[in-house]
């Protein structure tokens, strides 16, 4: 390996040899061991990558603003539907399943009991008014037999 | 995270599985911010960045294939392509992307806390330190996009040759050939200073 060869596959490989084909990794040592000028330009691939390295940077979390963004899904969107303001999600389901006995609850609550008692009354007077013409008529024709 | 289960996570998210994909978002946005960031010299441009690529992985899962390439290097190609429309973006309206009102910290932001070392074995200080990333960061902004995706990949990223010229859809040769550019660049800008 000659110092050009051995330069540019610095500049393509890096300086770490374990980012060398393995190919080239004999040639490699065998020409650092024998020349001042290819120590050098490994001396400044190094240097290039200790700048490299001190770019480094922290980097915030971003999973809860990547997860607020996914599309939700349809069972998600009847529920905010229904229940607009609530902020915990487990539950939600469980309430809308209660939804039915909430509303026959509601339902138990408000409607007039006096009213159906006043309709079935209505019921009551008027069977008893069948009731009591029937017997009327019955009592007419057992007299008019009775005349015969 | 091994590939297989890796590869089982996708499936799940393709099949709509929130849990599934917040667990490949975890392990995942922080390598590809990394990447974004180092791109586009733009904190808040890199996380719409990676906000974006990681939106793709949810509608995208069924495309993947395992046996054709890492989960990484495909999200590393998506992020490359829309850091590419930020960057020509940025070429039609200049200004208009430039941070302002969004936080900007162009050139502003390189923490630096870890304990390097350099290549003599000397204890390089904190100020030095800065310093140096400041000017690492702004060679890297006038680097040839190309140039920069694939110096990027390999230094940053810790991607071998092959996977960056996969993300980057070259061959290896022309990927090798870009990072040997950048390489003699940045020594010869590094060099100029040390001369100064």
């Amino acid at each position: 390996m000659q110092i050009d060869e051995f330069t540019e596959l610095l500049d393509r490989y890096g300086s770490r040899s374990e980012d060398w084909p393995t190919s080239q990794r004999d040639a490699m040592r065998a020409l650092l061991s024998a020349s001042n000028a290819a120590r050098e330009a490994l001396h400044a691939a190094q240097q290039l990558d200790v700048a490299l390295d001190a770019y480094v940077m922290q980097s915030p979390d971003l999973t809860e603003r990547i997860m607020a963004r996914l599309p939700r899904s349809r069972l998600q969107e009847v529920l905010d539907w229904l229940l607009p303001s609530m902020p915990s999600l487990w539950w939600r389901p469980a309430f809308a399943a209660a939804m039915p006995l909430l509303l026959g609850i509601a339902v138990g609550a408000t409607v007039d009991v006096a009213g159906v008692d006043a309709v079935n009354s209505d019921w009551d007077a008027q069977e008893q008014i069948v009731l009591d013409s029937q017997i009327g008529l019955i009592a007419a024709l057992n007299a008019g037999e009775g005349d015969e | 995270m091994q590939p297989d289960e890796e590869s089982a996570l996708v499936r799940a998210v393709a099949a709509g599985d929130r849990d599934a994909f917040r667990r490949l978002v975890q392990s995942h946005q922080r390598p590809l911010l990394a990447f974004a960031r180092r791109m586009l010299q733009d904190p808040a441009q890199a996380e719409d960045v990676v906000q974006e690529t990681l939106l793709r992985l949810w509608s995208r899962a069924a495309r993947f294939e395992p046996g054709r390439a890492r989960l990484t290097t495909w999200l590393h190609n998506i992020a490359r392509n829309l850091c590419i429309d930020v960057l020509r973006r940025q070429q039609r309206e200049p200004g208009a992307d430039a941070g302002g009102d969004r936080g900007n910290c162009r050139h502003g932001d390189p923490p630096v806390d870890r304990a390097d070392e350099n290549a003599d074995g000397n204890p390089v200080h904190r100020e030095e330190r800065e310093r140096l990333a400041r000017r690492v960061q702004s060679l890297l902004a006038a680097l040839p996009e190309r140039q920069r995706s694939a110096l990027v990949l390999c230094h940053y990223q810790g991607f071998s040759n092959r996977e960056a010229s996969e993300i980057l859809e070259l061959s290896v040769d022309a990927l090798e050939s870009l990072l040997a550019r950048a390489r003699r660049t940045l020594k010869k800008e590094l060099n100029a200073d040390h001369a100064d």
